[in-house]
Formats: C-alpha cells, structure tokens, sequence
C-alpha cells in the first residue's frame, strides 16, 4: 500500500471518478427526461407556451407555433403578450393582468369563453386556454405555462346549431320558438306600459296552388322570395319569423296600430305586384293578414297568437288577400273567436272526456295474410250539441297550443280501456289495433312509462298493438323515436309508418326505423289505375318494404279496380272508406 | 458565575494542588466537572476532589485526551464552577445505571424528560463503550413533545483496544460502570456551537439496509462493495475503518431532524459484507461521503463567535477529528480557547458528540465537536 499522501490522492481521484459518473448518469437521465418532456410537448394536440417569472416566453412547442404565428427562436425572450395577443373579450391588458395574477399570486385560472387569439399575420383563432404557475422544488414561482387549443370549429358548429335551433331553415328567419321569446319580451313590455308593439300574421293565399301544380321545389322558391319582400317591407327593428308551413309573422315593435297598418299594407301592395314565374307558369301571390296591437289584455303568447289567427281567419272569411285589425268588439271576429278557439274547446273535450273513438277496418289483399281484425283508431271530437269534428278541424290547433301530448294520451288509454272491455272472444280475434301517434309524443321521453303502465293496468297483449307514425315525425325526432320505437318493439308493439310517400320518402330512414307496415299514402293510391306515375310509385314502395320485410297497406281506397290493381302489385292491405267506413269502436264486430 | 480548569500533573493528584486551586475564590466551587484518563490513580483522584470539595456536586467521565483551556493533555483536567447565586442556580445530577445495552425503562425517561423539560439546560456524561446512549437519545425525543431545552454532551472515550471495563462516569468518588449522567442547570443558560468542518465530496447515496449501528446495503450493493468504490488503490483496500473515519458518511436527509449528522465507521466488514459505525443509521438515509482536512477543521473552529459573554465553555470533539487533525489537535482546542476569549475551558476527544441539529434535538455526532457554552442568569 502506498504512503498515506498518495493514499488520499487515490481516495480523491476515486470519489471524484464516483462524482463524475454519478454526475454523468443524472445528466443522461435528465436529458432523457427533457427529450421526453419535449418530445411529449411537441406530440401533443394542444398549444403550450411557457414564459419566466418576468413573463417572458421560454417555450413554444410546435402548435403554439401554429397558432400563434410566431417561430420559437423569435418567440423566446419576448413578453408573453406580445406573443399571445387576445382580442376581446380579454384582451391584451387581460392577458397582462392574469398572467401577473398567475406569477405573483400563484393563481390558476381559465381564460374567458369566446377569447380569441390573433395570430402574428392577423389571422383569429377562438381558443379556449388555460394558465398555470410552474413552481420549482421549493415551490418558488418560476414561470407560467399557457395551454391552449383552436376551438374554432367547436365554436362555429355551436353558433350553427345555436342558429339552427332559432332560426328556420329554409328561409333563414326565426323559428316559431325562438319568436315566442320576443313575442313573450313584447307582451310584458306592453302590460308594464312601456312600449308598444304590433303583431302581424299572414297566411299566403296561393301557395298550396304552388306546391301542387309546380312541387315543393316550387313551394320552397317561393316561401324564399316572400321572406324576402317582407325583410324589404319591414324595419330593421321588426323581427320577422315564420312560423311553419306558409305562415309568416312580423312582431312590430315600438309601433303604433297606425303605423303597423302602413306597414301592412306596404308589404301587402308589394305583394300585389309581386309575380312568381316557375318554369312556363306565372302566379300573382296573395296574403290574408291579421293585425293586432300588442295590449296587456292578452294575457298570454297563445292569446295573442290566436287573436292574430283569428284576425288572419276573418281576412279570408272576407275574401282573402286582405288585411284585417283585430277588434275585439267586432260581430263577426267574436262569433269567429268563438267558433275558433279550438284550445278551449279541445281542453272541455278532454276534461269533459267527449271524444270519441272510432275504427276504419284494415283489409288483407292477400289470401296468406294473417287472420283476425286488423284497424285503424280514428279521433272524433263531439260539440256539446252533438257536432261532430274531424282531427282535420283541431289537430292542427292542438299542435300549435300543445295539446297533441294529452290528446294522444287520452286515445292510447281510451283505446286500451275499450279494447279490455269488448266481449270475448273480441281480443282473441284481434290482430292489429293501429293507433296514431303524433310528432310530438315521439319526443316524449315519458311516453314509454305511460304505455307500460297502461298496458300493465289493462292486460292487453302488447302484440296487438301497432302505432301509427307519420315519416315527417319520424324523421323530425330520429333519435327519439329509434329511442323509443326500440324500446316498444322489444315489448312487442309494432309501428306502422302513415302517410309514406308524402314527406322526406327517403327509403334510407327505413332501415333505421323497426316498423312492421308501411302505409302508401291515399293520394298515390286515388289514381293509380289511370296514372302510370302513381302506380310505379306504389310499386316501387311496395317492392322496397316487402326487400325489408315490411308488409304495405294502402290508404284512401275507393273502389274495385283500385283494389284489384293493388293485388296485381302485390301490395298487403287495403284501407278506405269504399272498404270500410269508419265506425264507432266500441261497438266493433270482430266477425265482419 | 466564575470558572477555572485545573491542568493536572501526572500520576496522584496532591489534595494541597485542589485545594489551592480553589483558594482564590474564597470558598468551595458550586459544581464540579472532571475528564480523567483511564488510569489506576482516577479513584485516588477522585477521594483527593472529595477531600478537597466534600460539598460540591462533583461529576465527570474517563477521557483519553483532555482539553484545558487552549491546551491538549492526557493527564486530566478539572473545572470548577462557582454560582454567583448558589442559593437558587444550581446544577442536579441524575444517574441512569446501566442496564445491559437496553434503554432505560418508559417510565425512568419520562420522568427523567421532565426533569430535563423543567432545566435551563443539560449535560449528557455517558459511558462510551456500555451504555446504549443513542437509544437514550430516541426515547427522550419521543417523551420530549415540544422543544425541549438544549442538550449535549459526550460519550467517555477510552484508550485502544477498547475492551476493557468500559469508558466510565463517576458522580462523587464512584465510579459507575455502564452509566449515564445527566445534569441538569438551572439558573445558568447554555448555548451549543456545532463545530463541522467537513464538506460533502460524493453523489448521494441511500442507505438500502441497515439496522441500528450495522449498515448492511449501501445503494444496493453490500456496504463493503460501496466502500471498495472510494478506497481501493491499486486493487488494494485502504487500510479499514482508519481511512474512512478520515472521510465520515454524511446524512442529508431525508428526515430533516437527521440532515448534518456524522458517522464514523467502527467496524469494516463485521458482520460479514456490512459496515458497523459508531452511531446508528436508517434504512433510507441519504448519504454522502464527506471530506476535510486538519485545515479545514481549524479554520472552521476560527469561525466561531462567542456570542453573549459565555462564563464558561465545554468542549467534545470527536476521536475521529482527533484522527484527522494528528498533529493539528491541539491547534483546534487552541483556536476555541482563543475565538472564546480565554474563558474557561474544558473537555475531551469523545467516543460520541450529543447536541442539536439545524431542525431538532438530542442528536447523537461523530466526527464533529459540540461546544458547550454556559452563562448564569442575572450575575
């Protein structure tokens, strides 16, 4: 062994090569570490950008390049803001202040929703971010780090569908709920006194002659052009909407009767002049309108909007493309009102239970089809004085004030309750009891409840069943009525879709929707002997459901030669008044 | 308070050289301190202190080398105390016996806590080789909640080979084997210096297994591997435990109570492939191993100030820094007694130091020197 001198030597040379390695082995790992780090940071999806505690950008990674327009090695070293520059509603003194916040306080935080970055060249991103303190060991602040992501599809689709949800599609204009809410501001502007408004509601006179002679690309066309002349018409403060089909509404604010009558009529001489050409055909457009000041006497949107529908029906009782002011003390408008306000009368129906329920019988065209009664549920509504109105005369009041929902209810238990209590061997016989649901019981998330208790409480197989939907409904509520068909056929209910052929006719819905019968609508059927357009439509239906394995009935049958030419295409069912006209269900023969 | 150290010739103590000593303060001492080598004179010694000062508490321990004032000596040494107040500063002695390696029972800590709790400060005289001082010092941290006052002191050393009958203390004129002193001031502060000078000089390192005193595993390898790293020359292994008590181990944590703790090495491959040191260590500890030098040990006894006027100072260094320093031992002592200002001094190379550290109390040293400086209140 050495002297002790050199022994120490030896020790130091040891502890300094046991120093070096160690030291050589941490940078290796801390290199590694930081690749990975980097490597992670440069591999994300997100923008990340680190600054010092003066608030000076260190870092970028490569997105934050992107979306900031700013290359690291000219990044680095300049204040933050420079670099993140944020329009409103933050903006740069923002950025400043909660990048301050963030360093000194320690605080972490969430940018405000709806910030935007602007890029180096100008360009805007909306962006969502968020801003943390980076803390050493000691939890001594040493920096920030901003992360951030290009929400601007995000942010446009919302502002889509937030368009799409208020406004109609077709014409651009408000949708009727998106209406009621300035209607509703309107009203309560009106009982406190403040202002006053006027509500305009038009029905075109000509275009049902439209889409019939010319088709709905027609119908469309003009609709387009209408809201068109009535934007011209209006102010700019006026709010336009159209409430469906071909009716329109203007809510004329801080407008005096006077005014709004100007204003009418302007828009109604425009309309007089007006022309619409569709390939070699010409039309002159009407519009009946009603008018109506906006008081506190109307209690309610719905009493206005009846008032102003009332109005509208008056104009045309008087010979249509007119306008007519509501007057609540005018004979004719009262005697109307009353004959008119479907809501309270479809309310006393139901409280006072005086609808009925009738049944239309569902032939079988084909020997093979299987035995027993097969119908369809038909709604009569009964007037104190024994009148009798057809679902044509209300339904279409009871989908504008929300009835539908409880209307369906009262037939689905009604019908139920009548079938239960038929004599035997009644439900024995019975193959098919077809219901109508409307569109709005389709959306109804409770409605499965509801059938489940009731067929629970009565006993009626569920097989016996089939309810009736329209394609327009259907389509209009996809996801819940896959939601909701689902889970009645897993019951053993089956589902017809009415009217087919009228709508969407989009053979592609079909095979997203469990239903057992395709009904072809009457108007395919009315002419099919003599209209070679009729009939490969049906036949072209028919040959699509029975592919899919559904069987067909056909609507609106109104003789034998219609019948015989129905078997010759191979369709299943007949339906018609020529058939079986309606009759009472209660007192249905099982054996006819 | 006043004090003096007697530097005591060799062989019999004269009981005519105590008693002139003491004559100038005009009365007996309070307190009475002594570090004398383990020799056949220490009883007669210690009757010559009892003939001399039959009244005052009369307490010390074994010591190879001793401190007097700036001095180095192996002939003893013997510092009187005289209270400017006796009537109510005082120092109470307790004694722990020995009980064969174990520590002493719950209840004797705890009431020997309270008594520490209720001081102004105690010194630790323990025996060096016999009594498990350092498991002493654990339990009283546990039955201390609070800060308790300051503690210190250090373990009797004894001359190589170490297997005679211990290093002793002794209260009076007896001498207990296995024991442990403890004396408590009251009336009289104390403040303690610890004295490092060693600079860490490798990565850390954890300890992966030890138990007690014996390390086993040193970052997963055997602790005598690990050693192997830093002390083969030539293929050769340094000579053991010598060389590595001039490069103590160095605790840094992670415990905050343990950072700036010393360990020497005791044993070098016993048990087999493991390390046995002087003081315990934990499975966990991170360690380094530490280097310095007789200057560097020097210069940081230099740095030391005195503070409010001290009455009195206490000095246990290390046997591993006498190691170090060689023929720089006494310069230590030497630069104390100076940076003091010449206070009286005394003291002795010490098989273990007990102090505080930076984040606690009641640590058992190696390798440093605890600097006990006293002052009484009020004079």
């Amino acid at each position: 062994m050495s002297g002790p001198l050199e022994l120490d030597n030896a020790i130091l040379r040891n502890l300094l090569t046991q120093t070096t390695r160690a030291y050589e082995r941490q940078m290796a790992e801390l290199f590694a570490e930081k690749e990975l780090a980097q490597v992670t940071l440069g591999s994300i999806g997100d923008g990340v950008l680190a600054a010092d505690d003066a608030g000076r950008v260190k870092y970028l990674n490569p997105v934050a390049e992107k979306l900031t327009g700013w290359e690291r090695a000219d990044a680095v070293g300049r204040p933050l803001p420079e670099i993140f520059r944020l329009t409103e509603p933050a903006g740069d003194r923002g950025i400043e202040e909660l990048l301050r916040r963030c360093l000194e306080e320690g605080q972490s935080f969430r940018l405000a929703e709806r910030v935007t970055l602007e890029r180096r060249d100008g360009r805007r991103y909306a962006i969502e971010s968020t801003c943390a303190p980076i803390r050493a060991h000691d939890g001594r602040i040493i920096g920030a780090v901003l992360v951030f992501q290009d929400v601007s599809d995000k942010r446009l689709m919302a502002l889509q569908l937030a368009h799409q949800a208020t406004h109609d599609e077709l014409t651009g204009l408000l949708n009727r709920q998106a209406f009621d809410s300035h209607l509703q501001r309107a009203l309560e502007e009106a009982r406190s006194f403040t202002s006053t408004h006027a509500l305009c509601y038009m029905d075109l006179d000509q275009f049902k002659l439209v889409n019939d002679t010319c088709g709905h690309l027609a119908g469309d066309e003009l609709l387009c052009r209408i809201t068109a002349l009535l934007q011209d018409a209006v102010r700019d403060s006026d709010v336009v909407a159209r409430l469906g089909g071909d009716e329109f509404a203007v809510l004329m604010t801080r407008c005096t009767l006077e005014k709004a009558e100007r204003l009418a009529a302007e828009f109604h001489r425009a309309l007089q002049d007006f022309r619409f050409t569709w390939r070699d055909k010409t039309f002159t457009v009407g519009a009946s309108i009603g008018l109506v000041p906006i008081t506190r006497e109307f209690r309610t949107i719905a009493h206005l909007l009846s008032a102003a529908d009332h109005a509208c029906y008056v104009a045309k009782e008087k010979g249509r493309n007119r306008i007519q002011v509501y007057q609540e003390d005018d004979a004719t408008f009262v005697r109307r009102h009353g004959e008119m306000n479907w809501v309270v009368r479809i309310q006393q129906t139901l409280e006072q239970n005086r609808f009925r329920l009738f049944s239309q019988q569902i032939q079988p065209l084909s020997p093979n089809a299987p035995a027993g009664l097969h119908f369809e549920v038909l709604l009569r509504m009964v007037e104190d004085d024994g009148r009798i109105h057809l679902p044509s005369d209300f339904i279409r009041a009871a989908e504008r004030y929300g009835l539908m929902r409880s209307i369906d209810r009262w037939v689905i238990r009604n019908c139920i309750r009548t079938l239960m209590s038929q004599p035997p061997p009644f439900l024995d016989l019975l193959h098919i009891c077809a219901i109508n649901l409307s569109a709005v019981s389709l959306g109804d998330e409770e409605l499965l409840d509801f059938m489940e208790g009731e067929l629970a409480a009565s006993g009626v197989p569920a097989g016996k069943l089939c309810f009736e939907i329209t394609e327009t409904a259907a389509i209009e509520n996809l996801a819940h009525a896959q939601k909701l068909l689902a889970h009645l056929t897993a019951k053993g209910i089956r589902f017809s879709l009415d009217d087919f052929g009228t709508g969407m006719s989009s053979y592609s819905y079909l095979k997203d929707l469990p239903v057992s019968f395709l009904k072809i609508d009457g108007k395919f059927i009315k002419d099919i002997v003599t209209d070679p357009l009729d009939q490969a439509m049906v036949e072209s239906i028919n040959q699509v459901g029975h592919v899919m394995g559904v069987q067909t009935v056909a609507e609106g049958v109104a003789n034998a030669a219609v019948v015989e030419r129905l078997k010759a295409l191979g369709v299943d069912y007949a339906q018609g008044n020529w058939i079986s006209p309606p009759r009472p269900l209660a007192g249905l023969d099982p054996h006819r | 308070m006043r004090s003096r150290t007697i530097h005591l010739p060799g062989g019999v103590q004269p009981r005519d050289l105590l008693l002139a000593a003491s004559q100038e303060a005009g009365r007996a001492p309070d307190f009475v301190l002594a570090f004398l080598p383990p020799a056949e004179e220490l009883r007669d010694t210690l009757a010559a202190m009892t003939s001399a000062w039959p009244d005052a508490l009369r307490v010390g321990c074994e010591a190879v080398t001793q401190f007097a004032d700036g001095a180095m000596t192996t002939a003893g040494v013997i510092q009187l105390f005289w209270f400017d107040d006796p009537r109510h500063h005082r120092a109470l002695v307790e004694v722990i016996p020995g009980t064969h390696g174990e520590p002493p029972p719950p209840r004797r800590v705890e009431s020997l806590a309270r008594r520490i709790a209720a001081s102004d400060g105690a010194l630790l005289l323990v025996d060096g080789l016999r009594f498990p001082a350092e498991r002493l010092l654990a339990e009283l941290r546990r039955s201390l909640a609070t800060m308790p006052p300051l503690v210190a002191g250090g373990l009797a050393s004894q001359r190589e080979p170490v297997t005679r009958a211990g290093a002793r203390v002794f209260v009076g004129d007896r001498v207990l084997p296995s024991a442990c002193l403890v004396v408590t001031f009251h009336g009289i502060t104390m403040r303690v210096e610890v004295v490092r000078g060693w600079s860490p000089a490798s990565p850390v390192y954890t300890v992966t297994r030890a138990e007690g005193p014996v390390v086993h595993e040193i970052d997963g390898e055997p602790a005598v591997e690990w050693y192997r790293r830093f002390f083969s020359v030539g293929g050769e292994l340094a000579p053991m435990p010598e060389s590595a008590n001039r490069y103590p181990l160095i605790i840094e944590g992670p415990r905050p109570e343990r950072q700036g703790l010393y360990r020497s090495m005791r044993f070098f491959g016993e048990p087999a492939g493991a390390v046995t040191y002087w003081g315990e260590l934990e499975t966990g500890d991170h360690v380094r191993v530490g280097i310095g030098n007789g200057d560097s040990l020097v210069r940081t006894a230099s740095e030391l100030t005195a503070g409010p006027a001290p009455d009195a100072a206490i000095l246990y260094s290390c046997v591993g820094r006498e190691a170090v320093l060689g023929g720089m031992a006494g310069a230590e002592v030497a630069t104390i007694h100076e940076a003091l200002g010449g206070i009286a001094l005394s003291g002795f190379f010490t098989f273990g130091e007990i102090g505080p550290t930076a984040r606690g109390n009641l640590a058992y040293y190696n390798h440093t020197a605890i600097l006990v400086l006293l002052h009484e209140e009020g004079a």
